[in-house]
C-alpha cells in the first residue's frame, strides 16, 4: 500500500497550485509588466538604460516589501481559508491527511505562490541587467530574488498565524493588520495621549519601527550603486558614459533586518503548526479559534476603539475634556462591540459586560493618572554620570556628541536647569513651537509688530532657543532621549551656547556628531588641510575667486577659531542676540519690507576636496565608505552670526558683508 | 469495528455528548437515530476524526481515529453538508481522492460512472443536491472504505433518490461486508437497512440494540381471560374483554405461560419495530417520539 500519511502530499499542493493558479498567475504577469514599465522608465531617464535600469531594480526591493504585505496575506488567506468553512473544514479534515501533513503541503504550495512568479521575473530581468554598465548587475536578479522571497515569507508568517487564531477571513485580516501596524498605532497612541504629559519626553521609535516589519522592509536601503551621483548629474548628457557597480556595504541593517524578519515569519510559521494542531475545527466561523484569545481579542477591539475615537478627536476637536469624553466612548464602543462579535448578539449589555468595560476603563484611567502625576518619575530622570557613557545634544542643525566626563556633567546641569523652567499651558506642557512662542509672546508682551494686516510676518523681540534633543547612551545600553525648549537668556541656554561653541565640537567631531559638517564622514576640517579647502558662495551669493585663495581661507579658519573662543559660534540662531540687516540690492525687482531684510544669520558655504556633496541625497548613510580616488566636494555649511565678530570681519575685509550688525534680538513670526 | 467509550465533547458552556458510548460490531448497519440536536453528527465527527475527544475514546479495531491516516484511510464519510471543492468536477476530485486515500480504485471509479451516470466534467456545484450526494457515494466507494460512515445521507432528497441511496448502501454492505454507521433523524428511514439501532438524545445513548434481538425478544400478546402470571409485561391496555400486552419474552414462552391461564383466546404476534421503541423507552421526551413518527 502507498503511504499517503507523510508531511506532505502531493496532490493537496498540486490541487493548491491549480485551485488558486489565477492568483499566482496574475501575480507573475503583474511582476512582468512591472518589469517592462521599469525598463521603459530607465529608457526615458536617458537615451537609454546603461544605468538606471538596476537602479530601479535595486529600489524595487525596499517596494516589495509593500506587495509582498498584500500578497503574504492573500495567499494564506486562499489556502487556509477552508479553516473558516465548517463544510470544508470538516470534510477536508475526515480525508487520512494528518494536520501537519495539510499545514507543510499548504505552505510549500504558499511559498510556491511566491517563488515562481519572482524566479520568472529574475530570469527576465537577467539579460536585461547584464547588459547594463553596471560591472556586476546581474547578481541583483538573485538578490531581488531572494529578497523578495524573504519578504514574503516573513508576510506570509504572519498571515497564517493570523488565520490559524482566528476562524474567520475578516478577523484574520484584523490580527495581520495589528500585528503588522499595531506597533505604530501604539506609538501615535502614547505620542498623542501620554507623552505630551511628560515633560521633554520623546515617544521611542525604535521599539514601534521594529515591531512593524513593513515598515522597516519598505525603507531600508538593499543596494547601493557607484558612479549615482555622476549619473544624476550625467543624465541629461552622456549616462551611457557612467560606468559604476553595486555593492551591498552600508546596506548590512537592511539586509539583517531582512533576515531577522524572515525568521520572524519562520517562528509565525512554526507557532501556526502548534497552534493548528490544538485548533478545535469547530470554531470555523467563530472570530477567535482559541478561548484563551477571547480576552486578548475584546482588549485589543477596547483599544482599538479608544485609540481610533482618540485620535480622531485630537484631529477635530480643540477641547481636552472632548478629547477624553471621545476616548472612553471609543473604550465602550470597541468593548461592546467586540462582546457582540464574540457572542454573536446585540444583547450584551449585561451587568457583568458594564463590570468589565468598568473594569478596562479604570485601568486606562490609572495609567493617565500615574503618567499625568509622573508616579513612575520618568521625566525628572536624569542619569548619573557614572552610568552615561555618552550624550549628544542636538538642535535646528547638526549635533554633538560629548564623552567627557565635565562635558556629561554641563549637559546635566543644562537637563536639570531646563526641568527648573519648565513651562505649562493648559495641563499639557509646551513642546509645540508655535505655542512656545504664543507663551512667550502673551507672558512678555514686548512685541513689537511691524505689519498689521494679517499674513504679514511679526517681528518679535524676544528670544528663546528652538528644541533641542539629548540623547543619553548608557553604560547599559539603553538610550535615553529627551527634547526640550530652553530659555537662551537663562542659565541653561548660556551653558549650551558655551558647550556648542567649541572649535574640535564643532570641525573635528566625526560622523553623525559633528555640529556643523553636514556631511562630515569623518573627515576634520583644520589649518592642515587649507590646501583642499574652498569657500564658494556667502549666503545666496557667489564669491569672487580671489577671496578664496589659500591665504584668505586660512584667514577665514582663523577668524573662526577666535569666534569659537569667544563662545559665539554655537549652531542656532536662537542661542544669539542681535540680527543681521541687509543693506544691499534685492536681485528681482520687488518692494521688500523690514522683515526681509532680517537675518539671524547668514551662511557660508565651504568645500573640501576629497568628498562629495550628498547634499541631495537624503538616504545618505555615514558609514559609506568613499573611493579614495574622488574628485568630489564635501560641502560644509557654517553659519555666521552678529556675534561672530572675527568672522564677519574677515567677510568685510572681502567686501563680502552687505549688512548691518543689530544688537537688538528679533524673531520673525510668520 | 466501531467502538466509541465515554465520550464527552462540550461546545463553550452546552454539553453535546455526554459520556456516549457506541459500538457497531463489523460488517453491521449500524442507524444512529435521535432528535435534532441528539449530538448525532457530532459523534460522526468523531467517529471520521474530524474532532478530538476530550473525554473518552474513538476507536476503529482498537487504533485511534484522530489524527490516524491509517485508520481514517479505512472510512469513508458521507457528512450531511457534502464538501467539494469550488468548480471542481466529479473527474477532478476523483483524481484528488486518488491522490489521498491509499486503497483508491481507478477501476472501479471508471465502473461507478456506469452506475450513477453522472457526468464527468460538469463543475460539481451546478449538479442538483441529488446528484451531488450520489456524486459523492461514487468518490466514497470508489476508496473502498472497510467503514461507511454516513451523516443523514438521505436528508432533503426525494423518496426515488432515497430509496436509490439506500440500495447503493445495501448492495456495498453485501458485496463488500463493509460496516456501516448511518445516522437519522427518522427512524422509518432506517427500518429497512439496519441491524443495529442506537437512539440518542441529548448527547447520550439511549438505547442501542440489535434490531433482530429486539424483534425476538419483545411481543404482543392478545388475550381474552385473566393475565398470565411470571411474564415481564412492559405495558398493558384492554378493550372490552380483549387485553393488549406487550411482553419481554421469547414467543414460545409467552405462549406456554398464556396457555397455562387457560384463557378464552390468546395470540402472541411480533412487533413492529416503532411500536418496540415506544414501549423500550417508555416515558421519554416527546421529541424522542417524534423520530419513531
Amino acid at each position: 500500500m502507498r503511504s499517503k500519511t507523510s508531511c506532505f502530499n502531493s496532490t493537496v499542493c498540486k490541487k493548491d497550485l491549480t485551485r488558486y493558479a489565477p492568483v499566482w498567475l496574475l501575480y507573475a504577469l503583474c511582476l512582468i509588466l512591472g518589469i517592462i514599465i521599469m525598463y521603459t522608465e530607465a529608457r526615458n531617464a536617458s537615451d537609454n538604460n546603461h544605468y538606471w535600469f538596476p537602479v530601479y531594480m535595486g529600489e524595487c526591493i525596499q517596494f516589495m516589501a509593500a506587495v509582498n504585505l498584500c500578497y503574504g496575506l492573500l495567499t494564506a488567506l486562499l489556502l487556509f481559508g477552508d479553516l473558516c468553512n465548517t463544510r470544508m473544514c470538516y470534510g477536508l479534515h475526515a480525508l487520512p491527511l494528518r494536520r501537519e501533513s495539510w499545514y507543510l503541503t499548504h505552505l510549500a504550495a504558499g511559498l510556491t505562490f511566491s517563488v515562481l512568479p519572482t524566479a520568472l521575473m529574475a530570469l527576465v530581468s537577467l539579460p536585461l541587467l547584464a547588459g547594463t554598465s553596471i560591472q556586476n548587475a546581474w547578481l541583483i536578479s538573485p538578490l531581488w530574488f531572494l529578497a523578495s522571497n524573504l519578504q514574503y515569507l516573513c508576510f506570509f508568517g504572519i498571515g497564517v498565524f493570523s488565520m490559524i487564531c482566528v476562524g474567520n477571513r475578516f478577523a484574520a485580516i484584523g490580527i495581520y493588520c495589528v500585528v503588522n501596524f499595531g506597533s505604530l498605532l501604539a506609538y501615535f497612541f502614547v505620542d498623542s495621549l501620554y507623552t505630551p504629559m511628560l515633560y521633554g519626553v520623546i515617544t521611542p521609535t525604535r521599539l514601534s519601527i521594529a515591531l512593524s516589519p513593513v515598515y522597516t522592509l519598505a525603507t531600508g536601503s538593499y543596494i547601493e550603486f557607484t558612479g549615482y551621483h555622476e549619473a544624476l548629474i550625467q543624465s541629461a548628457y552622456r549616462p551611457d558614459q557612467v560606468r559604476g557597480e553595486f555593492w551591498l556595504t552600508g546596506c548590512e541593517d537592511s539586509w539583517t533586518a531582512l533576515a531577522v524578519y524572515a525568521a520572524v515569519g519562520l517562528a509565525f510559521l512554526a507557532l501556526g503548526l502548534v497552534l493548528y494542531r490544538k485548533r478545535r475545527l469547530e470554531t470555523a466561523g467563530d472570530v477567535v479559534s482559541f478561548p484563551v484569545l477571547r480576552p486578548v481579542f475584546l482588549v485589543l477591539a477596547a483599544v482599538l476603539g479608544s485609540v481610533m475615537a482618540y485620535l480622531m478627536a485630537v484631529l477635530i476637536l480643540d477641547v481636552t475634556w472632548l478629547q477624553y469624553l471621545c476616548l472612553v466612548l471609543g473604550l465602550a464602543l470597541g468593548w461592546f462591540a467586540a462582546r457582540m462579535i464574540l457572542e454573536r448578539t446585540m444583547r450584551v449589555f449585561r451587568p457583568r459586560n458594564w463590570l468589565g468595560l468598568a473594569a478596562a476603563a479604570a485601568v486606562l484611567g490609572l495609567s493617565l493618572a500615574v503618567v499625568r502625576f509622573d508616579l513612575l518619575q520618568i521625566d525628572e530622570r536624569i542619569p548619573q554620570t557614572e552610568d552615561i557613557q555618552s550624550v549628544s545634544i542636538y538642535g535646528s542643525g547638526p549635533g554633538a556628541a560629548f564623552t567627557e566626563e565635565a562635558d556629561i556633567e554641563t549637559v546635566r546641569r543644562i537637563h536639570s536647569l531646563i526641568l527648573e523652567d519648565r513651562l505649562e499651558q493648559s495641563g499639557a506642557y509646551l513642546t509645540d513651537y508655535d505655542a512656545f512662542a504664543s507663551q512667550i509672546y502673551d507672558e512678555r508682551s514686548t512685541a513689537e509688530t511691524y505689519g498689521a494686516q494679517s499674513y504679514e510676518p511679526e517681528i518679535l523681540s524676544c528670544r528663546y532657543s528652538s528644541s533641542i534633543t539629548l540623547t543619553y547612551e548608557l553604560n547599559n545600553g539603553a538610550t535615553m532621549e529627551r527634547q526640550f525648549f530652553l530659555w537662551a537668556d537663562q542659565e541653561e541656554g548660556q551653558l549650551l551656547k558655551t558647550l556648542l561653541s567649541d572649535w574640535d565640537t564643532i570641525f573635528c567631531n566625526s560622523e553623525e556628531a559633528s555640529a556643523w559638517g553636514v556631511n562630515l564622514y569623518g573627515l576634520s576640517l583644520n589649518t592642515d588641510r587649507v590646501s583642499e579647502v574652498t569657500v564658494s558662495r556667502v549666503d545666496d551669493k557667489d564669491m569672487d575667486p580671489a577671496c578664496t585663495t589659500p591665504e584668505a581661507i586660512e584667514a577665514l579658519l582663523e577668524a573662526m577659531k577666535a569666534d569659537c573662543q569667544a563662545n559665539a559660534t554655537a549652531y542656532s540662531a536662537l542661542l544669539h542676540e542681535g540680527h543681521f540687516y541687509y543693506t544691499g540690492e534685492f536681485e528681482e525687482e520687488m518692494e521688500y519690507d523690514a522683515a526681509s531684510r532680517i537675518d539671524r544669520s547668514i551662511s557660508i558655504s565651504i568645500w573640501v576636496k576629497g568628498g562629495r556633496d550628498l547634499s541631495e541625497d537624503t538616504q545618505a548613510q555615514s558609514s559609506v565608505t568613499l573611493p579614495e580616488s574622488s574628485n568630489e566636494m564635501t560641502c560644509y555649511e557654517i553659519n555666521v552670526y552678529p556675534e561672530m565678530t572675527n568672522t564677519i570681519d574677515w567677510l568685510r575685509s572681502y567686501n563680502l558683508f552687505p549688512w548691518t550688525v543689530e544688537s537688538e534680538t528679533v524673531y520673525v513670526m510668520w | 469495528m466501531l467502538k466509541i467509550e465515554n465520550l464527552t465533547k462540550t461546545f463553550g458552556s452546552f454539553k453535546a455528548l455526554d459520556n456516549l458510548t457506541l459500538t457497531v460490531p463489523k460488517a453491521a448497519v449500524y442507524g444512529l437515530v435521535g432528535p435534532n440536536g441528539a449530538g448525532k453528527s457530532t459523534a460522526i465527527r468523531h467517529a471520521t476524526g474530524v474532532y478530538q475527544p476530550e473525554t473518552g475514546t474513538v476507536l476503529l479495531e482498537d487504533q485511534p481515529v484522530f489524527e490516524n491516516p491509517q485508520a481514517k484511510a479505512r472510512i469513508g464519510c458521507i457528512p450531511d453538508e457534502i464538501f467539494f471543492f469550488p468548480s471542481a468536477s466529479l473527474e477532478e476530485m476523483g483524481r484528488f481522492y486518488q491522490g489521498v486515500y491509499p486503497k483508491f480504485d481507478r477501476e472501479l471509479f471508471r465502473q461507478l460512472y456506469d452506475v450513477f451516470r453522472l457526468p464527468k466534467d460538469l463543475p460539481l456545484r451546478r449538479m442538483s443536491k441529488g446528484m451531488q450526494k450520489q456524486a459523492a457515494f461514487h468518490l466514497t466507494l470508489s476508496a473502498h472504505p472497510d467503514m461507511l460512515v454516513l451523516d443523514e445521507p438521505v436528508d432533503g432528497l426525494d423518496p426515488i433518490m432515497r430509496r436509490q441511496v439506500m440500495s447503493l448502501i445495501l448492495s456495498d454492505v453485501s458485496q463488500n461486508g463493509t460496516t456501516v454507521l448511518i445516522s437519522s433523524h427518522n427512524l422509518r428511514e432506517l427500518e429497512d437497512v439496519c441491524d443495529h439501532v442506537g437512539i440518542m438524545d441529548h448527547g447520550a445513548m439511549l438505547l442501542q440494540r440489535s434490531l433482530a434481538d429486539m424483534q425476538g425478544s419483545t411481543h404482543k400478546l392478545q388475550i381474552v381471560g385473566h393475565t398470565p402470571e411470571g411474564l415481564e409485561i412492559l405495558h398493558e391496555s384492554a378493550s372490552g374483554r380483549l387485553k393488549t400486552l406487550i411482553v419481554r419474552g421469547q414467543a414460545w414462552e409467552i405462549s406456554t405461560k398464556a396457555a397455562a391461564s387457560r384463557p378464552a383466546y390468546f395470540d402472541v404476534l411480533p412487533l413492529s419495530l416503532e411500536e418496540i421503541f415506544i414501549y423500550e423507552l417508555g416515558g421519554v421526551s416527546d421529541a424522542v417520539k417524534n423520530i419513531l413518527l
